[in-house]
């Protein structure tokens, strides 16, 4: 989902807008060194792809239908980085031509789209396929990779909206959260069709995940995470207009859990569907943050390899 | 030959456009259409395109500008709307007037503008009347939503929907005034990194031809199986995704054998084309100063 | 095939290609293409024809024996030469028109090149003139109509003044107002060249000389008039008579050179 122009404040969406451009400025420079020349013409193709495939809704219960995004798949098809940058193209495409999200937002929409996405999505793809090597477990982890991924980057976009003051953090949190969970589950499905697919085809197409952990790649990329993190979250309490930004956030998240006692007077009428329990978004928060922190650190830890491509004599 | 960039149109008629094609709510010109004999390529309409991207051939003050110009100027504007406290109405109005102007100096249909940026709406509606419940964590129920309108909090809802708003439309006035090849030319010379330039320039081709593949695959998928449902029917999305991968894959393969074939060396050239000329750097000039005005009052 | 005295522009000797998998695409081509004649390489699908078109301007390199062309032996040394003087146009035109508009797409080549912008524009003009596109410069190929866009891919080949055109199945898909185009557009530039094709019909209007591909090896090759009107070597390759051919077959007094 994409966040528009004017929602987030700029303590929110200028440390956005400095960490993904960095990430994947990076990145861009990364694919050029390693990737051949015909490999990046075939990402190029795959980004036109997945926007297309972009097209594709399926049905969520209810009638509603949700769009498919394609970062996991991505990431588990092409390999972390050359998914980051496709990803980055398409909604960076999405925002220039078609205004749907913002420029501003711009940074934090491909954060969460197009950087955390792949990155939650490859991460759990490769940690549970070194728990198990068998086909069962290569299309249960494209699930879950895309499950996660979807979850993942609606958490996060949750969580920039209540650092601009927009939302209370449980309420958005567990909105954004249990729609994604539900939107996910179609998300997985296609993926793990998808790489099912491939592998019955073509399974040379598929960016290996049985690498060696690459010590140096894994600490520079959990550096980078926790720096981006820290800009972040400093620059956001910084700029906090509160005199003390932690206490602040601090007081967020406890009348979060202190909501319940809050609700006066007659039954509320259901603003937004799910809120019907402030402690169970909370909690349901918490879990999600941890379950998330420790992909990345899991990630961080044992490595993540793209794909290397072939150099075909060309 | 001119050096100029190519613009096929007769510069003498302004609105008119010689290249045939479609507008709003016509329908497409057909050619007709063959069945495969062979493996070879599928034969097709050429690819619609998008509402949007006809407009880019009009011809008009605002669609000769450099792109660069363009985008800066949409990017400072943008900008003084976001960065500043929400706009009074006096001058909400006065910047809606200001860009309708540009709109129509650009002879682009403003009602598809206005609607087409009212898509970002919806979303930014359920942020915006929670909002205000955001700031001091009230309660959720109607009377603690109402205090919190009524206690000033309207106006963070209407800073949100505007703003989304406005910059949605400044966007879109770029998107309907620039040719893709200028918009993309643009972006290389502000120093977006080659890879994505590339990746953006793909994306704008392709998806075209493969968003027609995709919508046969598709149209053969529901016409076996109309009733298809739940877990049955994401897989065959599923496989109709990998389908496509794998051609795609191929596809690409044969585009870089294509470049190869005509001397492709890593990087796209690119002819450079045009220079920002006194129109650009007025236009420029008239949007930082919406923004400062903006910002100011 | 016979060489005559005339140079030979583009010569196969011997060459074999494997696949990575195993399979033999080429299995020992021998083939000749001489300046000022036109060759129609003829077969079934999966013949080979494709594979043998890459060979000819170093996309892929045989696995043994040698290709050549105007006298030097294709190598990474000579690769970037060659390209210039083989033009080949690909079956899918979409494979082809990759840039945003076709003028970026049909001075891709002389980009690349090194010309200078003035030159390029020139070339480009000429190359969208020569094939009746010059109204669409300014447009990107997904919004040209299929034959427009195969006329497109033969002038981002032309604008680099090649020596010898390679041309897979430029007909192919094409409704017959457009194929009589092309078939004439083709016709016009006189060029050296050498035809994939299926069509029958555009192998005998069109070419010289023919050859005929199956399993990997050439069966036969040598004259149009002998090869196109073997109606038993044909039909056992998969290919049938053109109809000009059949046409004149079915009236008596006109005969055939044998």
């Amino acid at each position: 989902m994409h966040i528009p122009d004017g929602m987030l404040e700029a303590r929110t969406w200028i440390p956005a807008w400095i960490g993904s451009a960095g990430v994947l400025a990076y990145g861009a420079r990364r694919v050029r060194a390693m990737l051949s020349d015909g490999t990046i013409v075939m990402m190029a193709v795959m980004a036109a792809l997945i926007f297309a495939l972009q097209m594709l809704n399926f049905p969520v219960a209810g009638g509603t239908s949700g769009p498919f995004a394609g970062g996991a798949a991505a990431a588990i098809v092409l390999g972390l980085w050359p998914a980051m940058l496709v990803m980055a193209a398409v909604v960076a495409i999405q925002a220039l031509l078609f205004a749907d999200g913002g420029i501003t937002a711009l940074g934090a929409n491909l954060f969460t789209m197009a950087i955390l996405g792949p990155l939650v999505g490859r991460a759990i793809y490769v940690a549970l396929r070194r728990v198990s090597g068998s086909r069962g477990m290569q299309l249960a982890a494209s699930f879950a990779a895309a499950w996660g991924a979807c979850v993942a980057a609606a958490l996060v976009a949750a969580v920039l909206l209540w650092l601009s003051g927009r939302a209370p953090l449980g309420a958005v949190t567990a909105a954004m959260g249990l729609w994604h969970a539900l939107i996910g589950i179609g998300e997985g499905a296609i993926t793990a069709g998808l790489v099912g697919y491939l592998l019955a085809v073509r399974p040379d197409l598929l960016a290996d995940a049985e690498r060696k952990p690459d010590a140096a790649v894994a600490r520079k990329v959990a550096i980078g995470l926790a720096v981006i993190a820290l800009v972040a979250a400093g620059a956001s309490f910084l700029a906090s207009s509160h005199p003390d930004g932690l206490e602040y956030a601090y007081e967020q998240v406890g009348s979060a859990f202190e909501s319940m006692t809050l609700l006066e007077g007659p039954m509320p009428d259901y603003v937004i569907p799910g809120i019907a329990n402030e402690t169970l978004a909370g909690v349901l928060a918490g879990i999600v943050g941890v379950v998330v922190t420790g992909v990345l650190a899991y990630a961080g830890l044992t490595g993540l390899r793209c794909r290397r491509a072939e150099d075909r004599q060309r | 030959m001119s050096q100029q960039p190519h613009s096929h149109d007769d510069p003498g008629v302004p609105g008119v456009h010689r290249e045939a094609h479609r507008h709003a709510g016509q329908p497409t010109h057909r050619h007709p259409h063959h069945h495969r004999a062979d493996s070879g390529p599928a034969p097709h309409e050429h690819a619609h395109p998008t509402n949007l991207e006809s407009l880019t051939y009009i011809v008009s003050p605002v669609h000769a500008l450099d792109a660069r110009a363009k985008i800066v100027g949409a990017t400072v504007l943008i900008l003084g709307v976001v960065l500043t406290p929400p706009l009074r109405l006096a001058e909400a109005l006065l910047l809606a007037a200001l860009l309708a102007a540009v709109a129509a100096s650009a002879r682009l249909p403003l009602r598809r503008l206005v609607t087409r940026s009212a898509a970002v709406l919806p979303f930014a509606g359920t942020i915006a009347l929670l909002a205000p419940l955001g700031t001091d964590g009230g309660s959720w129920n109607i009377g603690g939503l109402t205090s919190a309108w009524t206690g000033g909090g309207l106006v963070v809802t209407w800073g949100i929907l505007s703003k989304a708003w406005i910059s949605a439309f400044c966007m879109l006035l770029v998107a309907a005034s620039t040719r893709r090849s200028d918009l993309l030319g643009a972006l290389r010379r502000l120093k977006v990194p080659e890879v994505f330039v590339m990746l953006l320039s793909f994306i704008t081709r392709y998806v075209g031809v493969l968003g027609e593949q995709l919508r046969s695959l598709r149209t053969a998928m529901v016409s076996r199986a109309p009733a298809l449902r739940g877990r049955a029917l994401l897989r065959s999305l599923g496989s109709i995704a990998g389908n496509l991968f794998v051609r795609s894959y191929e596809r690409g393969e044969r585009i870089h054998a294509a470049m190869v074939s005509r001397g492709y060396t890593g990087t796209l050239p690119m002819a450079s084309r045009g220079r920002i000329g006194p129109a650009d750097i007025l236009f420029m000039a008239m949007a930082a100063l919406s923004a400062f005005a903006v910002a100011l009052y | 095939m016979e060489a005559g005295t005339t140079p030979a522009l583009i010569e196969l000797r011997g060459v074999t290609h494997r696949y990575p998998d195993g399979t033999e695409a080429l299995r020992g081509i021998d083939l000749t293409v001489a300046e000022g004649r036109s060759l129609a390489l003829l077969g079934p699908n999966g013949a080979g024809k494709s594979t043998l078109l890459l060979h000819l301007n170093g996309i892929l390199r045989p696995t043994s024996g040698s290709v050549s062309v105007d006298g030097a032996e294709v190598t990474p040394a000579t690769v970037r030469e060659v390209r210039q003087k083989v033009g080949l146009v690909f079956q899918d035109p979409d494979d082809q028109l990759f840039m945003t508009t076709l003028y970026e797409d049909v001075a891709f080549g002389p980009l690349n090149g090194g010309a200078a912008p003035a030159e390029v524009d020139r070339l480009v003009h000429e190359a969208l003139h020569e094939v009746g596109l010059a109204d669409a410069a300014s447009r990107p190929g997904h919004h040209l109509s299929f034959g427009q866009r195969k006329r497109a891919a033969l002038a981002t080949v032309l604008v680099m003044e090649p020596r010898v055109l390679v041309l897979d199945e430029p007909t192919a898909n094409l409704d017959p107002r457009s194929r009589r185009q092309m078939v004439s557009l083709l016709a016009s530039l006189g060029a050296t060249a050498l035809v994939a094709t299926h069509d029958m019909d555009v192998a005998w209007d069109l070419c010289t000389d023919a050859a005929v591909i199956d399993d990997g090896m050439i069966v036969a090759s040598g004259p149009k008039e002998r090869i196109l009107t073997d109606a038993a070597l044909l039909e056992a390759h998969g290919l049938e008579m053109p109809w000009a051919v059949r046409a004149a077959l079915a009236d008596p007094p006109v005969t055939i050179a044998p």
